[in-house]
C-alpha cells in the first residue's frame, strides 16, 4: 500500500486527486483505519469506529468513479459523525451509558445527505454526555485528549470531532453547536468550526439538548473544507419543523475580493476578562484583515453580557424536558454527576424565569439586527483563553476567576441565542504551544461572506497549515467495531 | 415546619422533589443550590433588560422574515 502523508491532506486537496483517479477511496479509507488504529488508543477521539462499513463504501465508491460517476468533491472522503447523530443500525451512545446499546432506525438527515454527496462514514466521535458539557470529560467512554498537548482538554461538547480532525483521523466531522459546541472544540484544537444560521442545516436524527438553541455543523481542517461541507448539508428538510426554506447560494464560489467589506469589532463584552495572548493575537487578526481591505469599526451591542444567563436559563430548561424521562425513570444515577447536576438544575428553572430569558432573546437579536446594519460580519475572539489542563476547574483571567465551563461558553452563546452564523479558525499559538481563535459571525443565512473574510485571513496566513505533533504511548484502541 | 424556626433543608429538598419529580441526593443538594443561586444572581441581573412590549422569542426566526 502507498505511504499516504494524510496530515497535509485537506478534502479539496484529496478530492482533486480522487477526481482526476491518482488515489483511490479503498486506499483512502485503509489509510484512515492505520492511523485510527495508530493514534486513537491514545486521543480517544471515536467512540465507535466503522471499518467494515467504511470499507465497503470505499469499494462501492471506488467502483462508481471508476465507472465515471464522479459525484463531487466528498466522495471517497472520510468523515466523522458526533455521536448524538444517529446512524442507521450503527450503534449510537450520545457519549452515554443510558444510551450505550442505541442503534437507531434511521439515519439522521444530515448523514442522508453525506451520504448522497459520496462522503464515507469512518466512525462515531466522543463527545461531553449527551453534549451537555464545553470539556468532552466524558466517565463512560474516556476523555479525548487535546492533539497539541494531551494534558489539554480538547473541549466540547464536540470534543472527539474536533480530535479528530485536528489529529488527522478523518478529514472533517460534523458536531453541534447549543452554547459553543462546536466552536470550543474547535478554538481549543486549532480547528476550523462552523455553527451556521439556526435552520439552515437540519437537526432532524440529532438527539436533542436544547431544541431552540441547537445546530448541526461542520468541523475541518480549512475555510475551504468547510465551505464544501456545508455545500451538502444545507437546505430545508421537512423532516426539521425548525428548518429553514432559505435558498441554499453556492457557497464554494468563495468571494475572493473581501475590500470594502465592513467588520464590526463590539466595544463590550468579547475583549473583557480575556487572556492577554489572545486578545493580541486577535488583534493582529484584525490588522491582517485590515490590510486585505476589510473595513474595521467599533460597534456596540449592549446587553451582550446577559446572553450567558439567558442561554443557560433556556438550555437548561429545554435539556431537563427532553431528560426527564430518565430523570423520573430510575436512570438517573446513570447519567456521570456533571450533567446529572446540570439537568437536575434545569428542572428548577420556573415558566418565568424561561419566558424572560426569551424575551431578553428577543432584545439581543434587534440589538444583532441593528449592528448588522453597520457592518457586514463581527470580529471577536474565539474564546478567551487556550486549552485549559484536564484537572483545571477555574481559571483567572484578568485577576477575574470564574469557572472553566463559564470562560468556555461566555463568548459562543449570543450566536446560539440569536442563530447567527458563526465560524472559528486558529489565528496564531501560545508561547504554550496552544492554539488561539479568532470568531468571525454574520447575519442571518450569510454563510458566504463569514466564509469570504475566514478564508482572506486564511490565504494570508500559515496557521491552518499548522499540524500537532501528537504523542502515542502505544496505547491500542478499545473503541467498538 | 416548626413555629418560628422557617424551614429546614429537609423539608426544602422534599418540597423541590413534589415539585419537580426528581429526586435530589443530600450529597447533590448542596451542589445544587449553589448553581441554583448562580442562576438567580443571573436571572435578577436580567432586569437591568427593559423587556417593556418585548414578547418571547418564541416564534424563532433569526432572519427576521
Amino acid at each position: 500500500m502507498r505511504d499516504i502523508d494524510f496530515e497535509s491532506f485537506t478534502i479539496h486537496g484529496l478530492s482533486e486527486l480522487v477526481r482526476k483517479r491518482e488515489i483511490s477511496p479503498a486506499e483512502i479509507i485503509r489509510a484512515t483505519l492505520i492511523r485510527i488504529e495508530q493514534y486513537d488508543g491514545e486521543l480517544k477521539a471515536f467512540i465507535t469506529v466503522l471499518s467494515d462499513e467504511a470499507l465497503e463504501c470505499a469499494e462501492r465508491a471506488e467502483a462508481s468513479i471508476v465507472r465515471g460517476d464522479y459525484i463531487g468533491p466528498l466522495h471517497g472522503i472520510p468523515i466523522g459523525l458526533k455521536d448524538i447523530i444517529y446512524t442507521k443500525g450503527s450503534r449510537t451512545t450520545c457519549g452515554s451509558k443510558i444510551l450505550a446499546d442505541f442503534f437507531p432506525r434511521e439515519d439522521a438527515t444530515v448523514v442522508t445527505r453525506l451520504k448522497k454527496a459520496g462522503a464515507i462514514i469512518v466512525g462515531k466521535l466522543n463527545c461531553h454526555e449527551f453534549a451537555l458539557g464545553a470539556t468532552s470529560v466524558n466517565p463512560h467512554y474516556g476523555t479525548p485528549k487535546n492533539p497539541w498537548n494531551a494534558r489539554c482538554i480538547p473541549g466540547g461538547s464536540s470534543g472527539g470531532s474536533a480530535v479528530a480532525v485536528g489529529a488527522s483521523l478523518c478529514l472533517g466531522a460534523l458536531g453541534t453547536d447549543t452554547g459553543g459546541s462546536i466552536r470550543i472544540p474547535s478554538s481549543l484544537c486549532g480547528t476550523v468550526g462552523l455553527k451556521p444560521t439556526y435552520g439552515r442545516v437540519s437537526t432532524s436524527g440529532v438527539y436533542p439538548l436544547s431544541w431552540s438553541l441547537d445546530h448541526v455543523g461542520p468541523m475541518t481542517k480549512t475555510v475551504k473544507d468547510a465551505a464544501i461541507l456545508l455545500q451538502s448539508l444545507a437546505g430545508h428538510d421537512p423532516r426539521d419543523a425548525n428548518s429553514s426554506s432559505h435558498p441554499v447560494p453556492d457557497y464554494l464560489s468563495i468571494r475572493e475580493d473581501v475590500r470594502g467589506l465592513r467588520a464590526g469589532v463590539p466595544t463590550e463584552f468579547y475583549f473583557e476578562n480575556c487572556d492577554p495572548e489572545v486578545r493580541d493575537r486577535v488583534m493582529k487578526a484584525l490588522e491582517v484583515l485590515e490590510e486585505a481591505g476589510v473595513l474595521i469599526q467599533e460597534v456596540s451591542i449592549p446587553h451582550l453580557k446577559h446572553a450567558t444567563t439567558a442561554g443557560l436559563v433556556i438550555l437548561l430548561a429545554e435539556a431537563a424536558s427532553q431528560h426527564e424521562v430518565y430523570l423520573k425513570g430510575g436512570q438517573s444515577e446513570d447519567y456521570g454527576k456533571d450533567v446529572r447536576g446540570l439537568l437536575k438544575n434545569g428542572t428548577f428553572v420556573t415558566a418565568t424565569q424561561y419566558i424572560k430569558a426569551q424575551r431578553v432573546r428577543s432584545v439581543m437579536r434587534r440589538e444583532f439586527l441593528k449592528a448588522f446594519e453597520l457592518v457586514d460580519v463581527l470580529i471577536t475572539p474565539g474564546l478567551p483563553l487556550v486549552a485549559p489542563e484536564m484537572e483545571q476547574n477555574s481559571v483567572t483571567l484578568s485577576g477575574k476567576r470564574e469557572t472553566v465551563r463559564s470562560a468556555l461558553t461566555r463568548l459562543m452563546r449570543p450566536y446560539n441565542l440569536t442563530g447567527i452564523p458563526a465560524i472559528v479558525l486558529p489565528c496564531g499559538f501560545s508561547k504554550s504551544g496552544l492554539p488561539v481563535a479568532l470568531q468571525i459571525a454574520g447575519k442571518a443565512f450569510e454563510e458566504s461572506t463569514i466564509l469570504a473574510v475566514a478564508q482572506a485571513y486564511e490565504n494570508h496566513t500559515p496557521w491552518h497549515e499548522k499540524r500537532p505533533s501528537i504523542e502515542t504511548s502505544g496505547v491500542p484502541p478499545s473503541h467498538s467495531r | 415546619m416548626q413555629k418560628g424556626k422557617g424551614i429546614s433543608r429537609e423539608t426544602l429538598r422534599g418540597i423541590s422533589e413534589e415539585l419537580t419529580g426528581v429526586k435530589v441526593d443530600e450529597g447533590e443538594w448542596e451542589e445544587m443550590l449553589i448553581r441554583v443561586g448562580d442562576i438567580l444572581k443571573g436571572v435578577r441581573a436580567l432586569d437591568e433588560v427593559d423587556l417593556t412590549e418585548v414578547s418571547p422569542a418564541f416564534s424563532y426566526n433569526p432572519g427576521g422574515e
